[in-house]
């Protein structure tokens, strides 16, 4: 039992290991990857399994798609950006390159909305229709979520939360962020490349 | 630990002490949190797509309010 002459000091909080919020992220993030990837597996195991054509009216146009994927790859850059610049200690290069990533997330999801629009087919049409509104329809709900993430982030950002050394918030924002990237380069390859391959 | 809402962090296979973590203070976020889902569920299960959007909002308000960061409970980041 520690007495009044050995009592020792314990620290409180300390920052020597990895922030558990910080963990919390890279599980949320292994979660939906999983999701992600039992919705690619139905994908690709009805396609093998359909007696029709997969699609069934033919490989999905690429005019809005590609486009919208490179305005998705930069926005990961000026995630990337303004991350790198908080770290660096720059809070003008966090505020401008968050609000960068957030303009250009806005910008996928409504190209999105007209490319669904646009086409001929509904997610009741049949397996692929369903499919491919359920995996698109997922991918652009967590870009909606990262969104979020973003605007608060930014809020705090903007209020002057963050420093070179406590930035957590901005870190996990931006590792979602570039996860929701990932996710769409598999979907766009997936969904919209392989059909005009194969 | 009889000043507050303080418990011990310990090594991971001895649980020798070895580190103090400062645990929030009560809070009724969590409360309208789950009011909020309850609304949305309400919303989704008849049909009221306006209600669900309520839902939602509180559901984003209650999220962004309980998780606002309060200084005295700053962890070490690394």
């Amino acid at each position: 039992m520690a007495t009044a002459s050995n009592a020792y000091v314990l620290p409180i909080n300390p920052a020597e290991r990895r922030n558990p919020g910080w963990w919390a992220m890279v599980l949320i993030i292994a979660t939906e990857a999983m999701l992600f990837a039992y919705l690619l597996f139905a994908y690709f195991y009805l396609g093998s399994m359909a007696n029709t054509p997969w699609p069934p009216s033919g490989p999905p146009e690429l005019k809005l798609v590609v486009p919208n994927t490179i305005v998705l790859l930069v926005s990961s850059g000026t995630m990337w950006w303004a991350e790198s610049g908080i770290r660096a200690g720059s809070q003008l290069r966090l505020r401008i390159g968050m609000l960068l990533t957030l303009l250009l997330g806005i910008a996928f999801l409504v190209v999105q909305g007209i490319e669904y629009s646009k086409k001929d087919f509904a997610m009741q049409s049949n397996a692929y229709g369903s499919l491919f509104f359920t995996i698109t329809g997922f991918h652009g709900a967590h870009v909606f979520v990262g969104l979020l993430f973003n605007v608060v982030v930014e809020l705090r950002a903007w209020l002057g939360h963050f420093t070179a050394e406590r930035h957590l918030a901005v870190t996990n924002a931006a590792m979602y962020w570039h996860f929701v990237d990932i996710v769409w380069l598999v979907v766009f390859t997936s969904l919209y490349l392989v059909p005009h391959v194969m | 630990l009889d000043k507050g809402r303080d418990t011990f962090g310990t090594t991971p296979l001895d649980a020798e002490p070895d580190e103090i973590l400062r645990m929030p203070e009560d809070t009724m976020w969590p409360f309208f949190l789950s009011l909020s889902i309850l609304v949305i569920c309400y919303g989704l299960v008849f049909g009221l797509a306006w209600l669900g959007i309520v839902g939602a909002v509180a559901l984003f308000v209650t999220i962004v309010g309980w998780f606002w960061p309060r200084p005295a409970l700053a962890v070490g980041e690394v």
